[in-house]
Order: C-alpha cells, then sequence, then structure tokens
C-alpha cells in the first residue's frame, strides 16, 4: 500500500512536473503576419513581428537575408502588463519590405532570439505582380502640381543616344540641415535617378556614419522628375539621424548597385519594363554609383544644464497615471509615466521618483516609436511599482522630466502633477516579490566572502563511518560465508523434498553408520542390539526404496535379490543370517553379551559395505 | 610524630593549592587564546597552528580541517585552504559553510569545483553522503542482505525477511553505483597542485618531456606513484602526465 501511494505521488509529480515545463514554454508566443499577400512590384508591404510572453521585451529579431525583397525597419511597440507582480510584455516589430522580382516568393521564417532560447516565425508566401500603370505616374502629377506645362508637354522626352551613362544613371543625397544639436534629426535623403530600364530594384548599400546613429524612415517612395529636359525615374529613400556628441560628423558614401539595359530600346516608364527586360533581354550590365561624403557640424547644447537632464532632446510632453486610488500600507501600486513627443524617443533615460515616503521596488520601461511624415517621435510609457509605507492621505509628488528643445532651444523642465491616494492601514506585514529585483529591497550585495569559522561538533560519526567503511574483509567472508551454506542447505532440503526416496538412498550409508556408532556407545547390549537391528532395517529401506518393517526376514532377502540387479546370493544370505541372529539374540532368555553385540554390529558394516557395492553398481 | 603528620598535611594542602592555580591559570590561560580568538584578532597563522595541532589529535574533526583551511585561505595560501576544505568536505559534505567556502574559494583559484550550469541542489543530493559513509552504508546493507536472505533461504520465509531481503539487495546496488561515480569525482584520489608554472612531465623525472604546465590551485586525479613522482590527469582537460609528489597537496 505504501508502495502504491508512492509510486502515485511519484506519478503526479512526474505530470506536475510536466505540465509545469509545457506552461513555461507555452508562456512565448511569436508570430509575423503581412498587411497583404498581393502586391505589385513597385509598393510594398508591411510585416510586422509580435514577440509575447514574460521576456519579450528582451528578444531580439534577426531579420534573415531575403533576396527578393529589401527591407526596412519601421517601428517598435511594446506593451507591458503588470499581475500580481508577474510582469509580462508584448513588442511588436515592423518592416517594410519592397520587392524586387516579380512572381511568388516567401518571406524565410524570421529567427527571434530571447536570452538562450531561439524562436521561429512561419514562413509567409507573397505574390508579386507587374507594377501598376497608371498609379505612380497619376500620383507624381497629381502631387507634383508645380510642373510647368511647357515640362509636362515634355514628359515623354527621352534620353538621346550616345548619353553618357553617369547622366543616365546616378544618386544624390542630402540632408535638411548642415547644423545640428546632439540628439536633434537630421533627415537625409538618398535618391536613384534613372532614364534607362533597369533589370531589378537597386541594391542599396547604406552610408558609414561618424558620430552619428541612424534610423529608416519607409517606406521608399518612388515618381518622375524632369532634369535639363530629360525625363527620370527615381526612388526615394529617407533617414532620420542622430548626432551623439558635439563637434564633427560625416555621413559617408552611400551605394547603389543597379543592372541596366544596354542599347535596348525599351521603355523605363512602361511600368512592365522588368518583366519584359527578364522575359528575353540578356545583354544587361551593372552599375555602382556612390554619393559624396556628407560633412555635418553638432553644435554644442547650451551650457548650465539642469542636474536632471539626461540628454533627451526634442520635444516631449509629460503625464502620469496611477492604476488606484485607494491602497493599503505596504501594497504595490502601479505608477505609469508617459512621455511623447517628437524625438529619439528609445534613449530617454528613466526620470527617478524620489520621496521618503514612496518605496520604490522596480521600474519598468517601454516605447511605441513612430516616424509619421518623416518625423522621429512616440511615445515611452515607464512603470514605477511603489508602495507606501505609512498609511493616510498621501501625494505622489510631481515627477521632473528634463530635456533639451529642439524648437526653442532651451533647456526646459517639465512635470507631472501629484496624484492624491488614500492609504490604508495594513494588516498583515505582507511582503511582495517582483520578477527582476535591480532595485527592490533594502539588502544591497556588496561583496562575497568566505563563511566563518565553524565549532566542532564532535567526530564520532566521521570516526564510526570511516571505521566502518574501511573495515577488514573477515565480516564479509563470514556474511558470504553464512550465505553460501545457506543456499547449499537449501537445495539439499530442496533436492529431499523433491524425491525423498533417493535422498534416503543416497543418505542411508551415513545414518545407518551413525546409528551404529550410537549403537556401540549403548551400556546396555540390549538396546544396542535393537538399535542395530533398527538400522538394518532403516538402511534396508531406504537402499530398497521400500519399507522393510512389514516384511519377514525370508521376503526381504527375496525382495533385495529382486529389487538390485547386481545382487549376489552371499548377500541376501547375509541379511537373513544377521537378522536371524539378531531376533534369535534378542529373544534368547540370557542378555546378549558384549562380544556378541561387536560381531554382530561388524558383520552388520560389512554387510553395509557389500549392499553399498552391489546397489552402487 | 603527630607534628610530622601535621607537616606533611600542610605540604600537601600547599601542593594541591598550587597546582590547581596553576590549572585555572592554564586554563584561563588557553581560554584567553582560544584559535576562534586569535582568528577574531586576525592572528590567522597562530589560529592556523593551533588547528594543525587538532588535526593532528583527531584526524576526524572535520570543522579544524575547515577552519585550518580558513586560517589559511586568509594567509594567502589558496591552494592549501582548497586542498583542507576539499578534506573537510569529503568528510562533511552536508555541511553548507563548507560548500560554499570550497565553491568560493576554487572560483577565485580559477577552476570552479561545482560549475554554474547545475543547479546547486543536485550538488548538494548527489554528494549528501561522504565516501566512508557509502561504504559503511554499503558494508551494512550488504550484511543485512547475507543475512535475510540466509534466514530466507534456510527456510524462514516470511514476508518481513523477503522484504529486507530485497530492500537491503536495492540499497546495496544503489550505493555501489553511486560509490563507483564518486571515484570518478575531485573528492576521491585526488590532490591540488601547490604552485603556478607546475611543470607537467610525460614521465617520472626530469629527462621526460615537459607536456604541460599549470597554474596553482588545480584540482588533479591521482593516477599512480612512482616513488618522488605522481601520475596525475587535469580533471576536464584530458591531460594526464608526471609531477613530483612536494608539488601537490593530496587530499
Amino acid at each position: 500500500m505504501i508502495m502504491k501511494s508512492m509510486i502515485g505521488k511519484l506519478i503526479y509529480s512526474f505530470c506536475f512536473l510536466l505540465l509545469s515545463t509545457a506552461i513555461a514554454a507555452a508562456q512565448t508566443q511569436v508570430s509575423a503576419f503581412t498587411d497583404k499577400q498581393t502586391l505589385a512590384l513597385n509598393e510594398y508591404l508591411i510585416l510586422t513581428v509580435t514577440i509575447s510572453g514574460d521576456n519579450a521585451n528582451s528578444a531580439k529579431v534577426d531579420i534573415p537575408s531575403m533576396p527578393n525583397f529589401s527591407a526596412s525597419s519601421s517601428a517598435r511597440s511594446t506593451q507591458i502588463s503588470i499581475i500580481n507582480g508577474r510582469i509580462s510584455s508584448s513588442v511588436e516589430y515592423t518592416y517594410y519590405l519592397s520587392p524586387k522580382y516579380i512572381g511568388k516568393t516567401t518571406i524565410p521564417p524570421i529567427p527571434v532570439s530571447i536570452g538562450k532560447e531561439k524562436f521561429l516565425t512561419k514562413e509567409i508566401e507573397i505574390t508579386v505582380t507587374a507594377a501598376r500603370a497608371s498609379q505612380p505616374y497619376q500620383n507624381y502629377r497629381q502631387q507634383s502640381p508645380n510642373i510647368p506645362q511647357s515640362q509636362r508637354q515634355n514628359l515623354a522626352n527621352r534620353p538621346q543616344k550616345g548619353t553618357p551613362l553617369d547622366k543616365l544613371v546616378f544618386v544624390k543625397a542630402e540632408t535638411d540641415k548642415k547644423t545640428a544639436y546632439p540628439g536633434e534629426q537630421i533627415t537625409m535623403r538618398f535618391r536613384f535617378y534613372t532614364a534607362i530600364p533597369i533589370a531589378r530594384n537597386p541594391e542599396y548599400y547604406p552610408p558609414k556614419l561618424s558620430n552619428l546613429f541612424s534610423e529608416d524612415l519607409p517606406p521608399i517612395s518612388n515618381g518622375e522628375e524632369i532634369i535639363n529636359g530629360v525625363r527620370y525615374y527615381y526612388s526615394e529613400l529617407k533617414t532620420a539621424l542622430f548626432a551623439i556628441n558635439s563637434g564633427k560628423a560625416s555621413i559617408g558614401p552611400a551605394e547603389v548597385i543597379a543592372q541596366i539595359q544596354k542599347e535596348e530600346d525599351l521603355d523605363p516608364f512602361d511600368p512592365n519594363f522588368m518583366q519584359k527586360f527578364f522575359s528575353g533581354f540578356t545583354n544587361y550590365e551593372e552599375v555602382r554609383r556612390k554619393t559624396s561624403k556628407i560633412d555635418l557640424n553638432i553644435l554644442p547644447l547650451g551650457e548650465n544644464a539642469p542636474k536632471e537632464f539626461s540628454g533627451a532632446v526634442g520635444n516631449f510632453f509629460i503625464s502620469s497615471i496611477l492604476d488606484k486610488k485607494e491602497t493599503k500600507q505596504g501594497e504595490p501600486l502601479n505608477l505609469t509615466l508617459k512621455i511623447t513627443g517628437k524625438g529619439n524617443i528609445k534613449d530617454i533615460s528613466i526620470p527617478e521618483l524620489n520621496d521618503d515616503e514612496i518605496k520604490v521596488y522596480d521600474s519598468l520601461s517601454s516605447y511605441n516609436l513612430t516616424k509619421h511624415n518623416g518625423i522621429v517621435g512616440g511615445e515611452k510609457k515607464i512603470t514605477y511599482i511603489i508602495s507606501f509605507k505609512e498609511a493616510g492621505y498621501r501625494e505622489i509628488p510631481p515627477i521632473k522630466f528634463c530635456f533639451f528643445n529642439i524648437d526653442t532651444k532651451k533647456y526646459e523642465t517639465i512635470y507631472t502633477q501629484p496624484i492624491k491616494v488614500k492609504v490604508l492601514k495594513s494588516e498583515t506585514s505582507k511582503s511582495y516579490d517582483f520578477s527582476s529585483p535591480s532595485n527592490s529591497g533594502s539588502v544591497q550585495v556588496k561583496g562575497e566572502d568566505i563563511k566563518y569559522l565553524i565549532p566542532s561538533k564532535g567526530s564520532a560519526w566521521v570516526s564510526f563511518s570511516d571505521k566502518l567503511g574501511n573495515v577488514s574483509f573477515y565480516p564479509h567472508i563470514l556474511a558470504i560465508s553464512l550465505l553460501i551454506f545457506s543456499f547449499l542447505k537449501n537445495r539439499s532440503l530442496d533436492k529431499r523434498f523433491r524425491n525423498p526416496k533417493l535422498y534416503a538412498f543416497k543418505k542411508a550409508e551415513f545414518t545407518f553408520k551413525k546409528a551404529l556408532e550410537e549403537s556401540a556407545k549403548q551400556q546396555d547390549q540390549s538396546k544396542a542390539l535393537a538399535i542395530i537391528y533398527d538400522a538394518i532395517m532403516d538402511y534396508l529401506s531406504a537402499k530398497l526404496m521400500e519399507n522393510v518393517y512389514s516384511l519377514p526376514i525370508s521376503k526381504i532377502s527375496a525382495t533385495y535379490r529382486q529389487k538390485v540387479k547386481g545382487a549376489s546370493e552371499f548377500t541376501s544370505e547375509e541379511i537373513k543370517s544377521i537378522l536371524e541372529e539378531i531376533e534369535m539374540l534378542n529373544y534368547a532368555s540370557s542378555k546378549p553379551t558384549e562380544e556378541k553385540v561387536r560381531e554382530t554390529r561388524e558383520r552388520a558394516e560389512n554387510l553395509c559395505e557389500m549392499i553399498e557395492k552391489e546397489t552402487g553398481k | 610524630m603527630r607534628d610530622d603528620r601535621k607537616g606533611d598535611r600542610k605540604v600537601s594542602i600547599i601542593k594541591k593549592s598550587l597546582l590547581f592555580l596553576l590549572i585555572t591559570c592554564a586554563c584561563a590561560y588557553s581560554q584567553n587564546t582560544s584559535p576562534e580568538d586569535l582568528y577574531k584578532k586576525g592572528d590567522y597563522e597562530k589560529a592556523a597552528n593551533v588547528y594543525l595541532e587538532r588535526i593532528n589529535s583527531n584526524p576526524y574533526d572535520y570543522a579544524s580541517y575547515y577552519n585550518y583551511a580558513n586560517c589559511i585561505y586568509r594567509l594567502g595560501n589558496t591552494p592549501e585552504a582548497m586542498a583542507y576544505y576539499m578534506k573537510a568536505f569529503s568528510m562533511n559534505p552536508r555541511n553548507s559553510d563548507i560548500f560554499f567556502n570550497l565553491n568560493y574559494v576554487s572560483r577565485q583559484a580559477g577552476s570552479p569545483l561545482f560549475p554554474d550550469d547545475v543547479p546547486v541542489f543536485v550538488y548538494r543530493i548527489y554528494f549528501l553522503l561522504s565516501m566512508n559513509e557509502i561504504k559503511a552504508f554499503l558494508n551494512i546493507f550488504f550484511w543485512i542482505f547475507c543475512l535475510s536472505t540466509s534466514i530466507l533461504l534456510l527456510g524462514k520465509s516470511t514476508n518481513l525477511f523477503k522484504t529486507v531481503s530485497y530492500s537491503s539487495l536495492f540499497i546495496c546496488i544503489f550505493m555501489a553505483l553511486l560509490f563507483f561515480f564518486r571515484t570518478n569525482s575531485a573528492f576521491y584520489s585526488s590532490a591540488v597542485i601547490k604552485s603556478d608554472q607546475t611543470r607537467i612531465m610525460s614521465g617520472p623525472g626530469e629527462d621526460f618531456k615537459l607536456i604541460a604546465i599549470s597554474d596553482s590551485s588545480k584540482v588533479v586525479k591521482i593516477l599512480s606513484e612512482s616513488g618522488e613522482w605522481i601520475e596525475i590527469g587535469l580533471l576536464g582537460q584530458g591531460i594526464k602526465g608526471w609531477i613530483k609528489t612536494e608539488q601537490i597537496i593530496k587530499i
């Protein structure tokens, strides 16, 4: 019963372990989806990778190389929820993908790594069709009302034959400003112009940046422009740049590799010229175009920065929300601080919440990055997990946030509104645990050292186990001997039980000789004689496997001759003679003499030897 | 005669008083200079000597090994401290202070004995019993098995004896397996290299080729001995070689 219940417990524990592992594995979910499954060559699609789970905020998305698409990162947004002290988050990464070829293609599985764990999204099938004829052209016409009528009439202007290649295909990069502050957005516009057909969408290699970091500003826009009477088709790519430090900054050459048609009179403005190009034309050449290096001057931020300033540059607004207005002493609350506006929102550091009455367990941050109209901005949410030390009507003081206002070119400090909270007295001294213990609690580990001395608690057990563990081999020999002896004894008993007659047959001589020895020790000769008689009868019963007590003496001797194949006449006669002699001595009026008994015993011994020989045959 | 007796008694009382005074003073002195006090005062060398004496007088006192290692560690002799922590650990692996210090010192020496990729509780379970305890349990349960099985074979076939026999056999097998696995651990037939730049040769002599140079505090497995030389295996590195006996501290 105990064993059964133990096995039951073990099975339950195992199931519980399996279940917990499965739940843990199920906590993180990764998926990818696109806004459309079919698109034209001159369009783009939006790919969204969503990660949700406990550690989604630390997820890293590695967009694999996609030969059929050009990818650019668009935005990232996070959502954090704290339920019963457990933090879970959901993060969305958005990418713009521009197709390079017509036909069916796939977006391969996208690897997402969270710590040591790796996840893969599902493959997505995409169909790329030929470019739509009217849209870009019409759009361009609609969006470019300033093109003079004379130029519009010349829209069909083609480049003249013999025009140098560098005038037919070229690139241009420019920035919206040459002077900026660290953290201020500088928009770089890169354009690829072509007046001749190209084999596929060109490959873009971004420039090397010095003292700058970048954010893509998708999508890639396309259009047409008349330059010196020649109509060019262009693709435009915008990038937001942010200077890191004051001083010099530079944008290295950006490169484009395109494959152009050689001496083929195809219309580049035909929306399907690429399709035609691939269908029968193979005479193409690779051209590389590079932009020139652009130098920028980064001005230092104003002097006398407030001590709260931690490098935020832009134009921001601040607000705060508390998840409940009434709480208990020591019970955790979520205070969410929202910073919205334009500027590089990701790099805003967490403002401090300092108040002696408030205990800050932890703070978590998430952000939604937006790039509306080519301006980088968004919202940063900082969630403080706080509790009040004392009961009563309390107030969360205003939280300060200082930034360099890029519009006014001055430092600005903004504040949240104070929040009033009713704090009830705690009934218990309950403590709360949060998954990231970075700032929690009042214990700070400052270092490690070896532990202190330990008192001597006696060494009896160590000594005893040492002696018992290294005991000599004799007790083992004794134990093994006992085991062997009992095994042999068991086997012997087993044989006796299985075939008692055979056992008696084999043991007959031994038992007989023992009985004779006993008779020799007897003082009373009549008794000694009786023992000899019984010994002979027992011996014969065992050897003949038949109870001879019930048989007359003549019959015993006859049975012996009948049952023993090699029985001699002498032996059977000797049996008869000895038995008759014993009977005679027994029934005689005088007691048998010692000498007579010894003689009978000797005869019995000889008889035994003869029978052993004969039965042995 | 009576005066003589009185005189003798007085001398005897004076002698006894003096002896008592001497013992009291000795006790008081020994209390003031206990190794714990010396350790507290930072006189680690003297404390270490006292603990070493205790080890010599009672080689089974694991606390003395541990305390001696603490003193030696404070004196900056990490390899010897590690060796003595290992000795203490091999006697009483359940003591958390010994485990902590050994882990701490081995990490500091750059050769962690309990790597982080395995949870600590696994080590605590695996090293729940010392080797001597495993051997003692193996012996006891072997004898119980022999006795109970003999009784069973001799015809006393009761359920009690059957349960005892099977249980003891199971424990014996378990202990034998544990013993087998533990013989490969760093705490069985092992040693600690004393000093940096210790030369490991391909044979038992300086004439053989130098195959490796080891830093101090590395735990090595003793494979065989030949005079002044010991064949060792560097744990987890697949290096086998010979080293002088004086260059290591045996566990």
